[in-house]
């Protein structure tokens, strides 16, 4: 039983249609990677996930069980936890309060306050200070601090590399195995090929809203991706179109 | 010396103000959610309470003590049923639904108690004052202002240092990703708007001491509590004690140079305030929406 | 503030068709809007017969039924297509009325009068929009409500407009009872007419396009180059001069005001009731709330105030449950329209058509 299935699920805003039948699977304790151009529908299928966006056709399930029609509050209490495409703390709360917001509704798991502060020593320094005031990347340490606080049992990563300094997401990227090793199942949404390779076993590529290739992370041809994430014909070795941020 | 008393006076009376005012600040700071019969309900727990008291007899201290709860049901009942529905149909539904509740309960009170005023009766606490010298310091004023720092007091604390004032902040902040982090609203919303109205309700009922309670009241309440959180600024419950205590001081004080014109000057210093500093003595400058 | 771009850059569809796509017409108008113009013109002729034909119950009644119609179409025009949700459009109809007063007291004729106080409302709602101008959604509203209590104070406390016990009009006194009515009536039926008319052409105009705009999503529109102020205060300015009209009709019709009645929010709570049970945002709508209204108001109105009490409860429930109205949600939904206003799409592909009223 997979800790989260999709299976067919169309979604979309009013009129517009952004998802075709997307159907992924993320077993127990796995990392998934997306990766896709930007209005690929990567946020969208988060959303969905999370429950922000009701699907128009398919089904979500959570450790076998259907979520499909459970609210936004109710996933994430259920242990589906997003981390929202840049950011959004609450900005008048504090970097502690943020993370508090979720606190003592899991049953005890290994995400205590103090596990948190061990794990991103930079907002413990700065736990008493406005969210609005932290920088760009203490406010992504407090953003991810603040899902795991609810133990997850699925945590979805939208684009924490989005407006950061490379040191400061090769920080992320280094403590992501302390984030694995406590057994949560992790969707991450990444721009970043290489590093979404590099973080995960299995990889989604999204192309104007359908999965156009998967596969295993470690065997993926890296050419074939690029030339998915675009929907181009791939080109010759070494000309790689992706930048680097 | 009798401005002082005067001043004392406008500052007791300003509290009430203010304590009505702050349960309309609260629902729109927390729900963006201007509750057009805030006053008209306040008005429906004053006669709560002369019902109680005709019903059973009992003083006006403990019919107002078993009012809070039921007003608190009241605004918690009315949350979940008609408010959170007009919230989730669209920008414009809360508007045009509390000004039709606010219609209804006016008719309604029109029609259950007659349109004369009622008085409320007050006992001892009428008449008890503190004596300081020739300054006089009525007990039943001084409860209104008493009431308005205990409860902004009170509610100031709960918002900082609770679970509950957390989340409520959280979801003041940005309500989807509130959802998102598993808060549940609706709860927290009928809670708020519980606070909103037995706390009017006590102060309306403190105010129809000395002026009496008809049904129409409501839409005067609602006006003075609006121009206390616009004059204090929206968004800081202090700022709406500020407010409630500016109107309650020019209102008395303009009172003494004219009685008709009293009511008059606390609208013109509220159109003042508006025309000048739109957000308010303690708001932050931002869109007035 | 988005930069102002010429009206030409922003070519209405309705001047120049897209010459590109083939077999596309944008069309304003329809058969069925032909055929409901033509009868309004007959059912107004008729009605301007019935000072000949009925008693004066009737074109008594008939006077009040005419300006419930108007005014609910001047509160749509402001809430329905401008997005601004006013509770004090009364303080227009006592300046209307007040100044109706004071012209009839000048020996000028009440009825001139009425153009006065349109024009004074006009010139009123210069202080009061810009005090109003920051304001949206609820504070707008209940700002608009303060003003007219503003009003309502002021003009208790002036001995020489009446204080509180109010004004006669006896300008008219000296008329035959039958020719004063006649009169008014016939007034009444312009006003209207005039009204209607007036905010249908209107909201099938330029402005009119801006102000839904500007109601929908005013960043985008201020984005596409809409000047979002400029909109409102029209729609707020000609929403006043309207009102005011009113206002002065309401004095000669009772020939009696007093500040209470005519400052009082209980209209715009008529207003918010006509126009949403019959259909906010539409043209037809308002005339059938105010039909509605009327009717309810005739029959009644003799059992106190629990028919308010139900009319309120009706108003709620439509807005938390059909939201359209009766005209939205059984008309507009299947595209039915007498009185359009927007522009349909015919030929082209399935995706052509719309909803003529958006």
């Amino acid at each position: 039983m997979s800790a989260l299935g999709i299976a067919g699920l169309d979604a979309g805003y009013e009129d517009f249609q952004a998802l075709f039948g997307v159907s992924l699977e993320l077993a127990a304790g796995e990392t998934v990677a997306l990766v896709g151009a930007n209005g690929a529908g990567k946020t969208t299928l988060l959303m969905s996930i999370a429950g922000a966006l009701s699907p128009w056709h398919g089904s979500i399930s959570l450790d076998g069980t259907d979520i499909t029609h459970l609210p936004d509050y109710q996933r994430a209490r259920a242990g589906v936890v997003l981390v929202p495409e840049g950011r959004r703390l609450f900005p008048s709360l504090s970097a502690e309060e943020n993370i508090l917001i979720p606190a003592g509704r899991r049953d005890a798991g290994p995400w205590t306050l103090d596990a948190l502060y061990e794990l991103f020593p930079m907002v413990a320094a700065r736990r008493s200070h406005r969210a609005a005031l932290l920088s760009g990347g203490e406010q992504q340490a407090v953003a991810i601090a603040r899902a795991l606080a609810a133990n997850p049992r699925v945590l979805l990563l939208d684009e924490v590399s989005l407006g950061l300094a490379p040191a400061i997401v090769d920080a992320f990227y280094q403590l992501l195995p302390q984030i694995q090793a406590s057994g949560v199942s992790i969707l991450l949404v990444e721009q970043d090929i290489d590093r979404a390779l590099a973080a995960s076993s299995r990889t989604f590529c999204l192309l104007e809203g359908r999965v156009v290739m998967t596969g295993e992370s470690g065997s993926l041809d890296r050419d074939a991706l690029i030339a998915a994430y675009f929907g181009a014909p791939a080109g010759p070795p070494g000309t790689d179109p992706v930048m680097r941020t | 010396m009798t401005w002082v008393n005067d001043l004392f006076q406008g500052i007791f009376l300003g509290g009430a103000y203010a304590l009505t005012a702050v349960g309309l600040s609260l629902m729109f700071g927390v729900m963006r959610l201007v509750n057009l019969a805030h006053g008209d309900l306040a008005v429906c727990g004053t006669y709560l309470v002369t019902t109680i008291m005709a019903a059973t007899g009992v003083p006006l201290w403990a019919a107002m003590l078993i009012m809070v709860p039921l007003a608190f049901g009241l605004g918690m009942v009315l949350q979940l049923s008609i408010f959170g529905r007009a919230l989730r149909t669209g920008p414009t539904a809360p508007l045009l639904v509390t000004f039709g509740l606010s219609v209804m309960i006016e008719n309604l009170l029109q029609q259950v108690y007659s349109a004369n005023t009622r008085g409320v009766g007050a006992g001892n606490l009428d008449v008890a004052a503190i004596h300081l010298g020739a300054l006089v310091l009525p007990w039943l004023a001084m409860l209104k202002l008493i009431l308005a720092l205990v409860v902004i007091g009170g509610l100031s604390a709960l918002l900082r240092l609770t679970a509950w004032g957390r989340r409520v902040r959280a979801t003041s902040d940005d309500l989807a990703v509130a959802r998102l982090q598993g808060i549940r609203v609706r709860p927290l919303f009928a809670s708020v708007t519980g606070i909103a109205i037995a706390a009017a309700a006590l102060a309306g009922t403190l105010n129809a001491v000395t002026t009496g309670v008809y049904p129409t009241l409501g839409a005067l309440t609602l006006i003075f509590a609006f121009e206390a959180v616009i004059i204090g600024g929206l968004g800081s419950l202090w700022g709406t004690l500020l407010g409630g205590l500016l109107l309650g001081v020019t209102q008395v004080l303009v009172s003494q140079v004219s009685v008709p014109y009293a009511t008059l000057a606390s609208q013109l210093l509220f159109l003042v305030v508006l025309a000048v500093r739109p957000h308010g003595l303690l708001g932050t400058p931002q869109a007035v929406a | 503030m988005a930069p102002r771009r010429s009206r030409a850059a922003l070519a209405s569809p309705a001047l120049t068709p897209p010459a590109a796509a083939a077999g596309v017409a944008v069309s304003r108008w329809s058969l069925a809007a032909t055929v409901t113009v033509t009868l309004s013109g007959i059912a107004l002729a008729v009605l301007a017969a019935a000072p000949y034909l009925a008693g004066t119950g009737i074109t008594q009644a008939l006077v009040t039924l005419f300006l419930l119609v108007s005014m609910a179409a001047l509160w749509n025009l402001l809430a329905g297509y401008a997005g601004m949700i006013s509770f004090g459009q009364q303080a227009y109809l006592g300046i209307g009325a007040y100044v109706v007063y004071l012209v009839g007291k000048a020996g000028v004729s009440p009825f001139a009068g009425i153009a006065v106080g349109a024009v004074a409302c006009a010139i009123a709602a210069v202080p009061i929009f810009a005090l109003l101008r920051p304001l949206t959604g609820g504070y707008f509203a209940v700002a608009t409500w303060v003003v007219a209590e503003c009003l309502f104070l002021y003009v208790t406390n002036q001995l020489w407009l009446g204080g509180g016990t109010g004004v006669g009009l006896q300008q008219l006194s000296a008329m035959s009872p039958v020719i004063r009515q006649a009169y008014t009536y016939w007034t009444a039926l312009v006003l209207m007419a005039v009204a209607v008319a007036g905010v249908y052409l209107l909201v099938r105009s330029r402005f009119g396009l801006d102000s839904r705009a500007t109601r929908d999503e005013p960043a985008a529109a201020a984005a596409m180059g809409v000047e979002v102020q400029r909109t409102r205060w029209l729609a707020y300015l000609l929403a006043a001069v309207g009102f005011g009209a009113v206002g002065g009709m309401l004095l000669i019709n009772t020939l009696y005001i007093d500040p209470a009645s005519v400052f009082n929010v209980n209209y715009s709570a008529d207003m918010l009731f006509m126009v949403v049970i019959g259909g906010l945002g539409t043209m037809e709508g308002p005339i059938i709330g105010a039909v509605i209204f009327f009717l309810v108001q005739q029959e009644f109105a003799r059992y106190g105030a629990w028919y308010l009490v139900a009319i309120g409860a009706v108003a709620v429930g439509v807005v938390l449950a059909a939201p359209g109205g009766l005209w939205g949600e059984i008309a507009t939904r299947r595209g039915w329209s007498l009185l359009p206003v927007g522009y349909q799409v015919r030929g082209a592909g399935p995706a052509a058509g719309g909803d003529p009223d958006d």
